[in-house]
């Protein structure tokens, strides 16, 4: 029988050394990828300069350095339009499309899960709006919602939705169906049953499903953006790749990424720090 | 509770419907002409279990066996009151029992079932929840219990952190947290290898008789059956019906070398010989097990 002095024989999570050597590992693979990426760099630049590459066409990392650094310092560059009130104005659409792919997403999402029969009836909607690229719809949309904030909002749902209608639904298809008879026999009442076990049952794939659609949607509003030259970061971009400033479409682009990158860590962070468990199912 | 001497009667029981009680022992489940069937949405009607009849005592520990899958699950999770019979009713100190009763029966499965978000000891508190238990009550109930499961000091684990005997233990002492006079087991130990089975086997019994439980245990296995039962419940199949009762009186502990150990054994094995099933009823077997799970997944005594 297992006692208390057995307790050296069960593994514990940090118990060993793994501390140690999984740290060190990650920093030996990020000191790789950093000197890679500088080497990429610099030969980057020393092709630029030596072929005498032009500015137009092509763009070398100092230059857009030169543009990033303005551009985050003051907001501008080459008198571009500002960068942060269009910041704004791309988070804001991104912002109220993405909270209200949450609302359509969970309820259409857990509607399904519950009853897969009810899905059937939409499961070729979504296939038809996962299986072409949206933007082929844009001209329609544009005709009924416009090209301010409500037409950007529409087609980023658009773009957004089904993966997270889908994440949901297969998450909660997936639970262990054990979990319903544990439920019952200990005398929870469904509701309970729902609150307790099968939603934080679910969460993990939940926060994927989420993570999925504010990616998509992000990205859809920027396109939105780019494609009708409305306003926003997208506007940006296509203001300066059509006035030629080269290292301000690049330095643009950077900040795009940067900006979705970010905000796709804080959705790491939270599952490293709520959902270890789904992560790491056998430590 | 009353802790219960061992069996100490020798020798080998003979075959009988039991009926009344026995030496002034409380009737506590009794089953009374449970049959359940089934539509299936493709074919027809599909007989699960049919005419069952038998009664369990106070601190008997009874093992229901049969051929795998078709029937033996079903009559515990109808005895359990997550299914309701097609016909006939279970009864638990009289009452009818048609949904879940945590105050008197508690049920443990194959599957753990443990909560990975939850620590070990939130886990084994899960029940007292739903039970409304006072908190100095829970922290008392669940020291104590993990202490009769041998594992005082992993109140702060993980569920993944633990192995799968460890975590089979855990069920179970979550399902005696509950403190239900009535434990129905569904072949926990199935999915064990086997010496933690022959050791949690042991367990059990120890348990049993410290605590003074009325055990209801589904195993297809003869030896598992044999080695913990004081009364074995054999069903066939087809549909499943109650083909015999053995009663078993082997001194405690029981040893896998008693020859009357082995002549149980084959005794068992005789009866399920003839009951084995087909390659066609094995397909009907699978088909009754998704519509149960079907059925199992919503429940039918819904409040």
């Amino acid at each position: 029988m297992l006692n208390r002095s057995d307790k050296h024989l069960v593994k514990r999570e940090g118990d060993d050394r793994p501390r140690s050597s999984a740290s060190k590992r990650l920093r030996t693979n990020g000191l790789v990828v950093l000197l890679a990426v500088a080497a990429w760099l610099i030969v980057w630049q020393v092709s630029y300069s030596i072929f005498d590459l032009s500015p137009i066409l092509t763009s070398s990392p100092i230059l857009i350095l030169k543009a990033l650094v303005s551009m985050i310092l003051t907001g501008t560059y080459h008198d571009s339009p500002s960068m942060y009130s269009n910041l704004e104005i791309t988070l804001q659409a991104a912002a109220v499309a993405f909270l209200l792919n949450l609302a359509i997403g969970f309820s259409l999402g857990i509607m399904f899960g519950f009853f897969p029969y009810a899905g059937r009836a939409f499961e070729p909607l979504i296939l038809i709006l996962q299986a072409f690229p949206i933007v082929v719809l844009f001209p329609l949309i544009v005709l009924v919602a416009g090209i301010s904030l409500m037409g950007k909002v529409m087609l980023a749902i658009l773009i957004g939705l089904p993966y997270l209608i889908f994440n949901v639904a297969s998450a909660i298809r997936s639970v262990n169906q054990g979990y319903y008879l544990l439920g019952r026999s200990i005398g929870f009442s469904s509701w309970t049953s729902l609150r307790k076990i099968i939603i934080p049952e679910s969460a993990p794939l939940f926060l994927q499903g989420i993570r999925l659609c504010f990616a998509f949607t992000y990205v859809g509003v920027i396109v939105a953006e780019l494609v009708y030259v409305s306003n926003g970061l997208g506007y940006l971009l296509f203001w300066s790749s059509s006035s030629f400033y080269t290292d301000n479409v690049f330095a643009i682009i950077f900040i795009i990424i940067a900006i979705g990158a970010i905000i796709d860590s804080l959705f790491h962070i939270v599952e490293r720090k709520f959902f270890n468990w789904k992560t790491n199912p056998q430590s | 509770m009353t802790s219960v001497a061992p069996d100490s009667i020798a020798g080998v029981g003979g075959s009988h419907a039991s009926s009344g009680s026995k030496q002034g022992l409380k009737t506590r489940i009794r089953v009374e002409k449970v049959s359940k069937s089934f539509r299936a949405p493709s074919s027809a009607e599909i007989v699960v279990l049919k005419d069952i009849t038998f009664e369990v005592q106070q601190n008997d520990f009874v093992v229901v066996v049969g051929p795998s899958g078709c029937g033996k699950s079903t009559l515990l999770s109808i005895i359990a009151g997550l299914t309701e019979p097609t016909a006939g009713m279970v009864y638990i100190d009289g009452k009818p029992m048609t949904r879940p009763n945590p105050t008197k029966v508690s049920i443990m499965f194959q599957d753990p079932l443990l909560l990975p978000w939850r620590t070990i000891s939130q886990n084994i508190e899960l029940p007292l929840e739903a039970m409304k238990i006072p908190l100095t009550e829970r922290r008392k109930r669940i020291s104590y219990y993990l202490d009769i499961v041998g594992l005082s000091g992993y109140e702060k684990y993980h569920p993944r952190e633990i192995s799968g005997g460890m975590k089979q233990r855990i069920a179970l002492c979550r399902s005696l947290a509950m403190e239900t006079d009535i434990l129905l087991m569904d072949e926990p130990f199935g999915a064990l290898d086997e010496q933690t089975r022959l050791i949690l086997s042991d367990e059990l019994v120890n348990i049993w008789q410290r605590v003074g439980k009325t055990i209801v245990f589904v195993t297809h296995s003869l030896s598992e059956a044999i080695y913990l039962g004081n009364k074995a419940i054999v069903l066939g199949t087809k549909p499943g019906r109650v083909n015999e009762i053995i009663d078993i009186h082997l001194p405690r502990p029981r040893k896998f070398d008693d020859p009357q150990f082995g002549a149980l054994t084959q005794r068992l094995w005789d009866e399920l010989r003839s009951e084995t099933t087909s390659l066609r009823s094995k397909a009907r077997c699978m088909e009754k097990e998704r519509v149960l799970d079907e059925e199992l997944k919503f429940g039918q005594s819904e409040i």
